[in-house]
């Protein structure tokens, strides 16, 4: 079971979002994006809490709602390991966690006043981009 | 001892004026054992004035503080060992080492966790030359790093932090948060602290107090305030200490 | 040239300005000993009102006197300030405008000095002194060296330079070429406390902030007051009753040295050991060789080094007060310390420890002197003499000791006043208890003395216990 690092989770302060919501985001997204393979071992609290210099509290509570989620599950011992589902979540049900992002997007091009192609278009190059 | 769920800090209408000048007015303040608490407030506003009120430090025109349950004007000893303080100044005894200083204070304290120090020290950038130069010939950031080491020493239940790393580098304030969360939140400590650096505020501080006007204006847990207000912390705190005369259009 | 609006301005700066428009050099009681000084000495010197240009060279000597205060202790420190390194590059018709100022003040002062006195030599010694002064608080000492030159060139001219140089300055014509030399020296050498920028201004700015803060001119002089540093032997000596305290958890110890190595008895070895060091001097002085004007020179040192030396018991206890209100923060920390927090105890703590170190104090320097005026063998009863003039400095120095220190506490114009008339009521009773006893005042001195000092100290100790806590000092103020 790959032990991921602490690092592989980043905040942003400054934002709207707290920071709770922005690591259960981040998890959610890893996860149904197979980043995060069920049964792989989750760094523990504190472990986060130190790298990201939050309150462990915080991050207890983003595994407490991720935990309820059912994305991550606790192992008496061994602390939270990703929710075996087995499968990779439905693309439907991936694409919504896009939905955010694509909303701010909507919101910039709407902005700009651009049509609804363009940006489509320009959409449709960058996922042809190397990653 | 406390039980879960009594206020280990208690203040109740306290006031305190300074000439014609009301700071503090008719304030009352609960903290709970191990909240984390970040008190916010305009330059000006009293925050050191009420955590110095909050120490017994200063005398009160009314109200009363209770801190452990004991009234502050006259701390038990064993109250005063379970207490650790960053003033905003730090003036420092200038003439005292740092080995000197903490050996000063040591005396102080029946508790005194050596190899906590130790390892801050080394750290935080205090190598054995350093700790042998007089504190007078320190930089800003280094005398405030030994105050909160100095603070650190003793393992303090509640821990009062005003303004404590105004003069530290972006590297140096990480290091500090990683102090508080590894070796003070981790045992449970009660921590209050007054800063400007809002972003330090929200990865640690797990509940806000805003000072108004000589009131706790607003005060709970960080995440709902900004979930409800829907705001960065910076804007929640310019909505917050926003005189009413100095509305400009946003 | 300037504008004389700006010369205005710059005037209006430095002088009327400070200290809020309120400095005591404009204030009533100044001007009214003045005055009356004036009425003196014009009473006193002229029974015949028609001689006016007597009053006048009298009344004019009185404004210089003032002038030349005002010169030294408004102005220079001022303008000092003002003419900071960003300053002197980025305004220099402000730099230009302040020497000329100080240059006009100088060498008005020297002129209407010397017309006062009828003298020009008069004039000479009051500018060397003015320059003196404005030197060494400029930190600038070396330049120092050329200012005693000059005012010694009568006897070091002929000495150094060959004779025809001094026999072509002899006549009236060389003599006002001399003066006129001087002058224009006074007033070249007072650039050099107005430099133009770089980084040796940087350096002597701070130089200048020390000397100045020391001065007093606090409300100028840039960042917070310096203050003294004991020497190293002084220093070692505290650390080892730092470590002897804290070994040994003495709460009392730990609060009394938490006021710094300049405040503990150690700081006044060096000044102790000097004392006794200028006895011994003398007495070798006198030794090698019985002249008369050795003689007369010893006595007329040691006499007033004895004499400032007695005036420094006096001030022993004025550093008490200045490092309890230096490090507010530090004693709110030892406020909440288990050992030495208890708010019941801490004002009695400290009160016996002020005392402890002004005792001590006393103590050391009053043997340093008493040592010193035997080593020097000026007879039994200047011994005696010294050794009451310590006691009634001592009762002086107690005076400010104890007090409420969350509020002001400790000296205070108003409590030196007091001081100063009480120590000149015990002199004059015992003066005259001595002479109606056919004896020396002295013996009468010490009683009156140690009498008015025990109860000084029994009031005052009384009023800081009921005060509030003192710690962090000056917090109620």
């Amino acid at each position: 079971m790959p032990n991921h690092p602490a690092t592989l989770f980043s905040i942003a302060t400054g934002s709207a979002e707290p920071i709770y919501r922005q690591l259960v985001e981040q998890v959610r997204r890893l996860a149904a994006g197979g980043q995060l393979q069920p049964g792989d071992d989750m760094p523990s609290v504190r472990e986060i809490a130190q790298a990201l210099a939050v309150n462990p509290m915080t991050v207890s509570k983003a595994y407490g709602l991720l935990e309820m989620e059912g994305v991550l599950q606790r192992r008496r011992g061994m602390g939270m390991v990703v929710a075996g589902q087995g499968l990779q979540a439905p693309s439907a049900d991936r694409a919504e966690l896009l939905r955010p992002t694509l909303e701010r997007a909507a919101r910039e091009a709407r902005q700009l006043e651009l049509d609804p192609d363009t940006v489509l278009h320009l959409f449709a190059t960058i996922l042809k981009e190397a990653p | 001892m406390n039980t879960v769920g009594t206020p280990i800090v208690r203040l109740s209408s306290v006031a305190k004026r300074f000439g014609e000048h009301a700071v503090l007015d008719g304030l009352d303040w609960q903290i709970l054992p191990g909240q984390i608490v970040g008190l916010l407030g305009r330059n000006g506003a009293g925050k050191s004035t009420l955590l110095e009120c909050m120490l017994g430090l200063r005398e009160l025109d009314r109200g009363s503080v209770t801190l452990f349950g004991e009234d502050v004007a006259a701390l038990s000893e064993a109250a005063r060992a379970r207490i650790g303080y960053v003033p905003q100044k730090t003036d420092l005894f200038d003439w005292l080492t740092p080995d000197q200083l903490l050996d000063y204070f040591k005396a102080m304290y029946p508790r005194w966790n050596d190899a906590k120090v130790e390892g801050l020290l080394g750290r935080w950038g205090f190598g054995a030359r350093l700790r042998r130069t007089p504190v007078k010939r320190l930089s800003g950031g280094e005398q405030q790093r030994l105050a909160i080491i100095r603070a650190l020493a003793h393992d303090p239940d509640l821990l009062v932090l005003d303004e404590p790393v105004s003069a530290l580098d972006p590297l140096g304030r990480r290091d500090f948060l990683r102090e508080l969360v590894d070796g003070v939140i981790e045992r449970g400590t009660t921590v209050v602290f007054s800063t400007h650096i809002l972003s330090d505020l929200e990865r640690v501080a797990f509940d806000l107090a805003f000072l108004k006007e000589g009131r706790i204006v607003l005060q709970g847990q960080a995440d709902a305030l900004l979930e409800n207000e829907k705001v960065s912390l910076e804007d929640l705190f310019i909505r917050t200490t926003r005189d009413a005369a100095s509305e400009v259009a946003p | 040239m300037m504008p004389l609006a700006q010369y205005r301005a710059l005037l209006r700066v430095t002088t009327v300005q400070r200290d809020g428009g309120r400095h005591f050099l404009y204030g009533k009681p100044v001007l009214g000993v003045f005055a009356v000084l004036t009425a003196t000495f014009s009473v006193g010197f002229t029974h015949d009102w028609t001689d006016f240009a007597h009053v006048a060279r009298v009344l004019l000597g009185v404004a210089a006197s003032w002038l030349a205060l005002a010169w030294t202790m408004l102005f220079l420190p001022a303008s000092m300030t003002m003419n900071s390194a960003a300053h002197a590059r980025l305004l220099p018709q402000q730099r230009r405008g302040l020497l000329h100022l100080a240059a006009a003040g100088w060498a008005l002062v020297t002129c209407a000095m010397a017309v006062a006195a009828g003298d020009w030599r008069f004039g000479l010694v009051v500018g060397m002194l003015l320059q003196a002064f404005a030197l060494v608080f400029g930190a600038r000492p070396l330049a120092l060296v050329l200012v005693v030159a000059a005012g010694n060139s009568t006897w070091l001219a002929p000495m150094l330079l060959p004779p025809a140089v001094v026999a072509a300055f002899a006549g009236p014509a060389g003599q006002a070429g001399a003066t006129l030399a001087v002058l224009a020296l006074g007033t070249l050498s007072l650039r050099w406390l107005y430099p133009a920028g770089g980084d040796a201004h940087l350096a002597l700015s701070a130089r200048q902030a020390t000397m100045l803060a020391h001065a007093g001119a606090h409300d100028v002089a840039e960042g917070p007051a310096p203050h003294k540093h004991a020497g190293p032997v002084a220093l070692r000596v505290y650390g080892a009753a730092l470590r002897r305290a804290g070994r040994r958890r003495d709460a009392a110890r730990l609060l009394m040295l938490g006021l710094g190595p300049v405040a503990h008895w150690s700081a006044w070895i060096g000044g102790a050991f000097s004392i006794v060091l200028i006895g011994v001097c003398a007495r070798l002085a006198l030794w090698w060789t019985d002249a008369e004007p050795v003689r007369a020179l010893v006595n007329g040192v040691g006499g007033l080094g004895m004499a400032s030396m007695v005036l420094a018991v006096a001030f022993s206890t004025a550093q008490f007060g200045q490092q309890l209100r230096r490090h507010a923060g530090e004693e709110a920390l030892l406020r909440l310390t288990p050992l030495a927090g208890d708010v019941k105890l801490l004002n009695r703590r400290l009160a016996g420890q002020l005392l402890r170190a002004g005792l001590l104090n006393w103590a050391l320097l009053t043997a340093a002197i008493v040592a010193a005026t035997y080593v020097f063998d000026a007879g039994d009863e200047a011994v005696l003499r010294e050794f009451a003039l310590c006691c009634l400095a001592g009762q002086v120095a107690l005076t400010g000791l104890l007090g409420d220190y969350a509020e002001k506490g400790g000296w205070s114009l108003a409590l030196a006043f007091q001081a100063a008339v009480v120590a000149a009521l015990d002199g004059a009773a015992s003066v005259a208890l001595g002479w109606w006893n056919a004896g020396t005042p002295w013996p009468w001195m010490i009683a009156l003395a140690l009498a008015t000092g025990a109860l000084q100290v029994l009031y005052s100790r009384r009023r800081m216990l009921a005060a509030p806590v003192a710690f962090p000092a000056g917090r109620m103020a």
